[in-house]
């Protein structure tokens, strides 16, 4: 018989020995990292950071006029790869959102004219005008085609007054703020187990932030489980953490799950019954469309 | 849902380009441009 690998050690070693704790009995089982995106200001940004480094060290061995440019070159680089690092993360914050406004400065853009700037001022160095003016245009192309444009249209917006739209970012938004601070009071406990538990509320909670991103009406619906809920479990969380590190009761430890337990199973029934709240729209909808196109039909006949 | 989003992770043209980049940078830092 197949038996699945793990020591005393592993993640799931002791859940898989007490099958009823941690993850509530009507939950699906999720993956880990169900929804997770790879997050993609990574390597491929850090490296613009390292390629213009020797410029600075090379700086030293030149002329002062060329010192100047060097080093100017540098900075400008170095700025343009943290505007790029910048940039890049705000476009992962715009895809992963339903509703999300354009970013108020465009990072990506400006990191390709600082790219252009800093290329053109290293150029200088050995190089004339003409050369420089090659390498600002080569630079600002290559920026572009690799890393691309910001994110020019608010997204999800559209027939939704900015005035709703702006509560739900700002709901949400606290929200992230609430997860963000639970999250950093259960990884004070160090418990792998734990933090994978409430990784997983977390996620639950998200859904439902989606779902009222893409129905702010929905916000009013669901403002308590957004403020009230989310405050709670952080202060739970945060209480928790505190008492569990310092003498490793068993017992806060099954309470805080099954607290956990039940406020995931609220706020998935919740998601349910805000998505099933949309549903009966679209049943107005279909309703109200039809109605018109049958008394249409009746007019016509009139005519 | 559903589909791929490929911006940053499959395009060849965006690989291509962005070494590109990174060696243009190399090349002027260690030429000065000439």
């Amino acid at each position: 018989m197949a038996k699945r690998y793990g020591g005393a050690y592993s993640p799931d070693s002791a859940a898989s020995d007490q099958p009823t704790q941690g993850a509530p009995s009507t939950a699906r089982p999720r993956a880990p990292l169900h929804n997770a995106r790879p997050a993609r200001a990574g390597a491929r940004v850090n490296l613009l950071f390292l390629a213009p480094l020797p410029l600075v060290g090379l700086a030293f061995f030149r002329d002062p006029p060329q010192m100047a440019l060097s080093l100017a070159g540098a900075g400008l680089l170095l700025a343009a790869a943290w505007l790029t690092r910048e940039g890049v993360a705000a476009h992962a914050a715009y895809d992963a959102r339903k509703v999300a406004r354009r970013p108020a400065f465009p990072r990506k853009i400006f990191a390709s004219v600082l790219t252009g700037a800093g290329l053109a001022a290293a150029g200088l160095v050995q190089g004339s005008m003409v050369e420089a003016a090659i390498y600002a245009g080569l630079g600002v192309a290559l920026h572009l085609a690799s890393f691309g444009l910001d994110p020019l249209k608010n997204k999800g917006a559209e027939g939704v007054d900015t005035f709703q739209t702006d509560r739900v970012a700002r709901a949400v938004s606290e929200a992230e703020a609430q997860l963000a601070a639970m999250s950093e009071a259960i990884d004070r406990v160090r418990d792998r187990r734990l933090s994978d538990r409430v990784e997983r509320f977390q996620a639950t909670a998200r859904e439902m932030f989606r779902v009222v991103e893409e129905d702010p009406r929905d916000l009013i619906a669901a403002r308590k489980y957004l403020s009230v809920y989310l405050r709670g479990a952080r202060d739970a969380a945060d209480k928790f953490a505190d008492l569990y590190r310092r003498n490793g009761d068993a017992t806060a430890r099954t309470d805080f799950e099954a607290l956990l337990d039940d406020l995931e199973q609220n706020f998935a029934a919740k998601t349910t019954a805000l998505l099933s709240d949309n549903r009966t729209d679209l049943d107005v909808e279909i309703e109200v469309l039809r109605d018109r196109l049958a008394r249409e039909g009746v007019k016509m006949d009139r005519d | 849902m559903g589909s791929v989003d490929t911006r940053m992770t499959g395009s060849g043209l965006q690989k291509t380009a962005y070494f590109a980049l990174v060696a243009l940078i190399l090349y002027v830092t260690f030429t000065g441009g000439a």
